[in-house]
């Protein structure tokens, strides 16, 4: 998930709640401070409204007992001045006239007697305010009948003031009124009732008036459940509410009515019984006469202000929350966006483009460390390309140079794989080379220098690469030239060095060592300039390495002296001449191969061929050094010995000693010496005619064999035939170093059942098989291949024809 | 240089053969054979008195010349072979296949 949607799921919902939280909290206690206000409100006014009634209502008590007063003095003065009935009404009614006109508020007053004890019967004197102009009328008509009436009939009763219930004064004022009465007390009872009225409809105008809000009001009801004054009208003439409460069974009304009735509480919240509403309900006692100022207030109304309050914080709180989510989206954008640099900038250099930079300077400062480090990173990563491709193209140019050394030190070594083929059958000569690595200055070489003199060279120039085999180059040539002049060894050596050291300023220096071999006696004049001596293989399998005078290598000291040591080889033997690149190569632990591994090995090998032992050695090396790379040169050269018959062939006895070796090219055309030479051999141990034929058909055979099959398409290769006359038998070995054959296969393919169909194959070797006496075959040996026979006079194979 | 003389006796192309056949010449033996052969050619007979030495090789050609031969229905005759030729058949035991007269008078005429 982005960070931006992140950031937003986490804190949004936290804002919410929290907003929310405060919205609530803020609401529960303004709510509760609103309306503890508007009840206290409303209280007071109940209380000053109340208090505006009372004015209202003991005004008119006032007044009424006011006039009670005056006319019990009034009838005690009329006692003393013995007034009569005339004075008596004309005082009583121009009282009564006097008070009402100085009252406009009231509507009008009376002043009634008892109708039958006072002095003027049906007295009931009566002025009113009708449309502005005060009016009088007797309330004593018969019609009227005032003694009959309460306002009249209780004070006359308790000789006490008080209130009436609403009513209809039919005949007097005519109008829905209140009155209050008080009684005129003459002699200790009361005479008659003095009154003062309100109309309901002063009342009910009042009521109106007192609007507190559009849908609040008030009105006025009785100790008894009458209505004084309401702003309907017509609730004013019905029943009481106590009636209505009954009749209706309105759970409203009924909560409302017991309300009413109870004298602790003043103020109800409940459903306003006429208007249905919520509603806030304030009672107020009206002092002076038991009745009740109701105000009511419709809740709706009287939180409007809350709900104003409401909505005005429910609106700053959504512009808040809409501030932070803006807020909180440009911050998660001034993070997430150099990451979406970064990333891009990740891709570019997965991409290989390293040139384009982040900035720097712009972001928090996390952000600039890490564009820091990106571009720091980058630029790292381009060095090291840099660094690597010129590693490569400096590496590219160090293998051209190996390439050219390598050439140039191949082109050195002799080409030929059978060198000197007229001295074939006396002389084997084998070099061989491995390139390490990095390629080092080995070398060899040999070089004919009269008919039976041979020149051989190995050597090993210091150093590695194109100047050491240069300077390989140049010391070969060099030896060469100065041999074919026809100098002797130490004379040759002493000039090369002579040349080699003058102007060496690169301190190059070559062991050599070089062997001037006497073919027909088997004689080698050495010279050794510090390089190790060659191997000796006996006759008879015995290896060690010749001892030879050593003197300083080429190259060192212009004026050095070499001197010559001789060494004979004997017919069979074989000298092996080596580098150190042989000994000296090394494990992984840095242990040599050394001198006597090396003898070891070549002691192992010795039923192999000359032609095949480098290689034999070579792996012994290179399985001897493991893991580790091999770091020199392996330059090995062989010399052997061929065992040759020379001169005069007719001997009268053969021993084993005479043996014959012959060593002959893969060339059909040239089989007849051999057959010749065993022919002759043949004759002379003492086989008949058909015991020769035998032979040479048996040598013949085997000899076709090795150059039409081991030998197929390399005719330039030879291989060797020994004679080896027995006492009363000859042995006769063929060897090759061609392709090797599974013989007991072959030499049985054909089994003597002749038919015209039959392939010539094999018929040779069975022909082989039935002409001697034993017949076997051997590979692996020093040569490669032997097949060897032997073959008796009169021996079995010529009994049994 | 094999063939010293050919002569016709009777039905049979009369072959006298001389020298030694080995691996070496053992093809130009064969061509020289043919040469003296033509298509139909069904007798032939080989003098190898003169004929000192043989091998397998020279063998196989005269082999192939029977089977050639036979094919058409004809033969090949060995006459008077020297002693190691001799030899050569019997270790080989390829006399039992070919016929062996020890004159060309001996030669069958039908």
């Amino acid at each position: 998930m982005k960070i931006k949607y992140r950031l937003l799921a986490v804190l949004i919902p936290t804002i919410l709640f929290i907003t929310g939280a405060s919205i609530f909290a803020v609401l529960k206690i303004s709510e509760h401070f609103v309306v503890s206000q508007i009840n206290n409100e409303a209280f007071s006014l109940a209380r000053s409204y109340s208090k505006e009634f009372y004015a209202i209502f003991e005004t008119s008590k006032k007044i009424a007992e006011g006039i009670s007063a005056s006319l019990t003095i009034a009838e005690e003065i009329a006692i003393v001045v013995k007034a009569n009935n005339d004075v008596r009404g004309k005082y009583v009614r121009g009282f009564l006239l006097k008070t009402v006109a100085s009252n406009p508020d009231i509507y009008g007053c009376a002043a009634a007697y008892d109708p039958e004890k006072y002095y003027i019967k049906n007295f009931a004197p009566y002025y009113y305010w009708k449309n502005g102009e005060m009016k009088y009328t007797s309330l004593g008509d018969p019609e009227y009948q005032y003694h009959k009436w309460d306002w009249f009939k209780d004070p006359m009763r308790t000789a006490k003031g008080s209130w009436s219930e609403p009513y209809f004064d039919k005949g007097g004022g005519n109008a829905l009124m209140v009155t209050y009465s008080s009684p005129i007390i003459f002699q200790n009872a009361p005479v008659g009732v003095a009154t003062c009225d309100l109309t309901l409809d002063t009342l009910v105008k009042r009521v109106k008036s007192l609007r507190v809000g559009e849908n609040s009001y008030a009105f006025i009801i009785s100790k008894n459940g009458y209505f004084i004054a309401h702003p309907d009208a017509e609730m004013l003439s019905k029943e009481t509410i106590w009636k209505m409460a009954e009749n209706s069974k309105d759970p409203d009304m009924i909560k409302f009515t017991e309300f009413l009735k109870s004298a602790s509480a003043d103020v109800l919240e409940a459903n306003d019984p006429f208007r249905k509403k919520p509603s806030l309900i304030i009672t107020s006692l009206i002092k002076s006469t038991d009745w009740l100022l109701v105000l009511i207030f419709p809740k709706s109304e009287i939180l409007a202000p809350l709900e104003n309050l409401r909505h005005n914080v429910v609106m700053i709180a959504g512009t808040i929350i809409v501030l932070l989510v803006l807020i909180i989206l440009w911050l998660s954008s001034t993070v997430s966006s150099p990451i979406v640099r970064l990333v891009s900038q990740t891709e570019k250099y997965a991409s290989g483009e390293f040139g384009e930079k982040l900035e720097e300077d712009s972001g928090p400062q996390e952000i600039r460390d890490l564009s820091k480090a990106f571009n720091t990173m980058g630029q790292a990563i381009t060095n090291q390309i840099n660094n690597l491709r010129a590693t490569f193209e400096q590496k590219e140019v160090y293998r051209q140079e190996l390439m050219i050394a390598a050439q140039i030190q191949q082109s050195v070594l002799p080409q030929s794989s059978q060198p000197f083929p007229e001295l074939s059958q006396q002389v084997f000569l084998h070099g061989f080379s491995e390139p390490a690595k990095e390629v080092g200055g080995d070398y060899y070489d040999y070089f004919q220098l009269s008919d039976q003199r041979l020149g051989l060279v190995i050597a090993d120039v210091s150093g590695k690469g194109v100047p050491s085999a240069i300077f390989t180059a140049m010391t070969q040539k060099l030896i060469l030239e100065i041999a074919e002049r026809g100098h002797s060894p130490a004379e040759i050596i002493r000039r090369a060095n002579g040349i080699l050291s003058r102007d060496n300023k690169s301190c190059m220096f070559v062991t050599l060592l070089y062997g001037e071999y006497d073919v027909g006696t088997g004689v080698i004049r050495f010279v050794n300039a510090g390089h190790p001596a060659p191997l000796l293989i006996s006759s008879a399998g015995e290896v060690s390495q010749i001892k030879l005078k050593k003197s300083i290598a080429l190259g060192v000291m212009p004026g050095a002296r070499y001197e010559v040591t001789e060494f004979t080889l004997a017919p069979g033997e074989t000298l092996i001449f080596f580098t150190d690149g042989v000994t000296e190569a090394m494990d992984c632990d840095g242990n040599e191969y050394g001198i006597n591994r090396f003898i070891n090995n070549v002691k192992a090998n010795t039923d192999i061929s000359c032609r095949e032992l480098p290689g034999a050695i070579l792996k012994s090396i290179k399985s001897f050094c493991g893991d580790a790379p091999v770091s020199d040169d392996v330059t090995m050269l062989i010399l052997r010995r061929l065992k040759t018959i020379k001169g005069n062939v007719e001997r009268p006895a053969m021993k084993e000693s005479e043996a014959i070796r012959m060593r002959l090219p893969a060339d059909a055309g040239v089989i007849d010496a051999l057959k010749n030479a065993a022919e002759l051999m043949a004759k002379r141990i003492g086989f008949d005619d058909k015991e020769v034929y035998e032979i040479i058909l048996s040598l013949d055979e085997i000899v076709t064999n090795v150059i039409m099959h081991a030998y197929e398409g390399m005719p330039n290769e030879f291989y060797e035939v020994d004679l080896i006359p027995l006492e009363k038998g000859i042995r006769v070995d063929v060897s090759d170093h061609g392709r090797s054959f599974d013989f007991d296969k072959i030499s049985t393919r054909y089994r003597g059942k002749a038919t015209i169909d039959q392939p010539v194959g094999g018929i040779g070797l069975y022909l082989v098989r039935k002409s001697v006496d034993d017949v076997w075959y051997e590979t692996g040996t020093i040569e490669g291949n032997r097949l060897s026979f032997v073959k008796y006079v009169k021996g079995p194979a010529s009994a049994s024809k | 240089m094999f063939i010293k003389r050919a002569e016709d006796v009777g039905k049979w192309k009369f072959l006298i053969v001389s020298g030694r056949v080995d691996a070496s010449n053992a093809h130009d033996f064969d061509s020289t054979i043919q040469n003296h052969l033509s298509n139909n050619t069904q007798w032939v007979a080989f003098e190898l008195a003169d004929t000192s030495y043989m091998n397998s090789a020279g063998l196989g050609v005269l082999l192939a010349t029977l089977k050639t031969l036979r094919t058409r229905g004809g033969d090949v005759a060995i006459v008077r072979p020297h002693d190691n030729i001799k030899k050569l058949f019997q270790v080989s035991s390829f006399c039992k296949i070919f016929k062996f007269y020890l004159d060309a008078a001996d030669l069958p005429a039908e």
